[in-house]
Formats: structure tokens, C-alpha cells, sequence
């Protein structure tokens, strides 16, 4: 969520608002998975984390 | 056992006239005080920061000329809230309001075996916590995209719904499970929701606490 502005890519429209985006679902996601019927959600994160990692080279095509 | 089952008349065979203490499957019961405490404390901060953000909202939207403006400013160290909270024009924190004092209200009503006792209770509580859970997301979602800040005390807000879902989930998971149970062993859904009504909900305040 913060990333854009602290490492300063705010202005690259794509990348900043697919992070303030998918930040606050991963947030979301990992608090509510904290507590044991709502672990499942976990494999949500690895989705993301994986989307993540993949947005760059996804988004700057 | 078994042979207790036959003096039990038919029509009270079934899972709604189940007397135990922990559901079927569960290594404790979800509902009981301690946590449901925890649970109205920060429900009652979520409903502390939206009531201070919506009389922020409804003094600066509607009394701006007002000479002694108790919410001349809202509190925020970090980022600039007013744009967040004037961007539609509308106080959008009575919602949240609403829905925090809902929160605690269903906390409080019904005995600490609630998920059978009063599960209404329980399943008007998930109806909100969920939804508030995905309308907070969405809300950050769209204040650094479309208004281009953030505002603290509404990410407080947000953090306060995602660990009441969180927290709260397990409870309704347990009642969803016991009104399935009672579906499946042929009582009445409409009853079971309703659980053992008055009594369920008032025995707080009518029977000891039992251990």
C-alpha cells in the first residue's frame, strides 16, 4: 500500500494502483486469516504475493 | 446412551434440542464471554472513530458557518483526511456507525451458548461483520486511487472490521453448522434460528453463571 509513495513510483499510473489495490485485500485477507477458521484465506496470499511479484513485467508490457 | 434416545418423545429428536456445551467437531465453544468481550471493546472503538469522523463530517458539511465548531479540524498526524472525507459530499461514516453499534448490540444479546441458544444472534452479527470487512477494503482500496490520500483514522476503522471478521467468523461458522445439523435431522430451521428465544437471550441477567 505505501510502496508507491515511499519508494517513489507514485506517478506510474499502472503499478501504483494495482498496489493500492491489491494492498489493502492482502491486509484484509491476512488479519481475518490470522484466527483458525478463517486460515483457508492463506492460499488467497500466495495468490497475491505470486501477482505481486508478477505485476511488473505483467503491467509494464 | 442409547437407551436414554428412546424416552426422548419424536419430536424433540432432533439437533435443536441438542444440550452440549461445545459444538459437534469443535475443541471449544466459540461463543463464549471472554472473547465475545473482546469483540464489543473493539467494536466499540470501530464505533468511537466512525461517530468522531461522522460528526466531523455532518459539522463540516452541514454547520460550516457555525461559529463555535467543536470539529473545527479532524485529528489526523499522517495524511490529509478532509479530502478523503469530503470527497463525496455525503457523511459516509454514519454507515459505519451504525453497523459498529449493531456490532455491539448482537455481541452482548444472548447466553454463552448462543450458536444454539439464540444463533439469530450470531447470523445477524456475520451479516454484518463480512460485509464490513469488504467495504473497508474497498474504502482503502479507493482513497489513495480516486482521492489521492489516505486518512488514519479511517485505516484504524478498516483494521478494527478486519480483526471483528476475523475474530467474530469462527462463531458464525459454528451456527451455521449446528442450523445445518438441525435441517438435516428434520427440525425446524425457523424454530432453530430463534433457538430457545427469550430465555436464551435474557438468562444472562436471569440464571447464575454456570462453569
Amino acid at each position: 500500500m505505501a510502496a508507491p509513495d515511499v519508494l517513489g513510483y507514485s506517478k506510474v499510473a499502472a503499478a501504483a494502483n494495482n498496489e493500492h489495490a491489491v494492498g489493502p485485500i492482502v491486509v484484509c485477507a491476512s488479519l481475518v486469516a490470522v484466527w483458525r477458521v478463517m486460515r483457508p484465506l492463506r492460499w488467497f496470499e500466495l495468490l497475491a504475493g505470486a501477482w505481486l511479484i508478477a505485476a511488473p513485467w505483467v503491467l509494464m508490457r | 446412551m442409547a437407551g436414554d434416545e428412546s424416552r426422548i418423545p419424536p419430536e424433540m429428536r432432533h439437533a435443536a434440542f441438542d444440550q452440549r456445551p461445545i459444538p459437534t467437531g469443535w475443541y471449544e465453544n466459540p461463543t463464549t464471554w471472554p472473547k465475545r468481550i473482546v469483540l464489543a471493546l473493539l467494536a466499540l472503538i470501530g464505533f468511537a472513530v466512525a461517530l468522531y469522523l461522522s460528526l466531523f463530517q455532518v459539522s463540516a458539511l452541514y454547520f460550516p458557518d457555525l461559529q463555535i465548531n467543536l470539529l473545527g479540524s479532524v485529528w489526523d498526524p499522517f495524511f490529509d483526511s478532509y479530502e478523503v472525507l469530503d470527497f463525496l459530499h455525503w457523511p459516509d461514516a454514519i454507515p459505519g456507525v451504525l453497523a459498529y453499534g449493531a456490532e455491539v448490540v448482537l455481541n452482548i444479546l444472548g447466553d454463552k451458548y448462543r450458536w444454539r441458544t439464540a444463533p439469530w444472534t450470531v447470523i445477524a452479527f456475520g451479516l454484518i461483520i463480512f460485509p464490513a470487512a469488504a467495504v473497508s477494503t474497498v474504502l482503502l482500496i479507493v482513497q489513495p486511487i480516486f482521492v489521492d490520500s489516505w486518512c488514519t483514522l479511517c485505516i484504524v476503522s478498516a483494521l478494527v472490521s478486519f480483526v471483528i471478521c476475523g475474530l467474530g467468523a469462527d462463531e458464525v461458522l459454528a451456527t451455521l453448522q449446528h442450523l445445518k445439523r438441525v435441517r438435516d435431522s428434520g427440525g425446524s430451521l425457523k424454530r432453530a434460528l430463534w433457538g430457545e428465544g427469550l430465555k436464551g437471550l435474557l438468562s444472562v441477567l436471569s440464571r447464575k453463571r454456570e462453569v
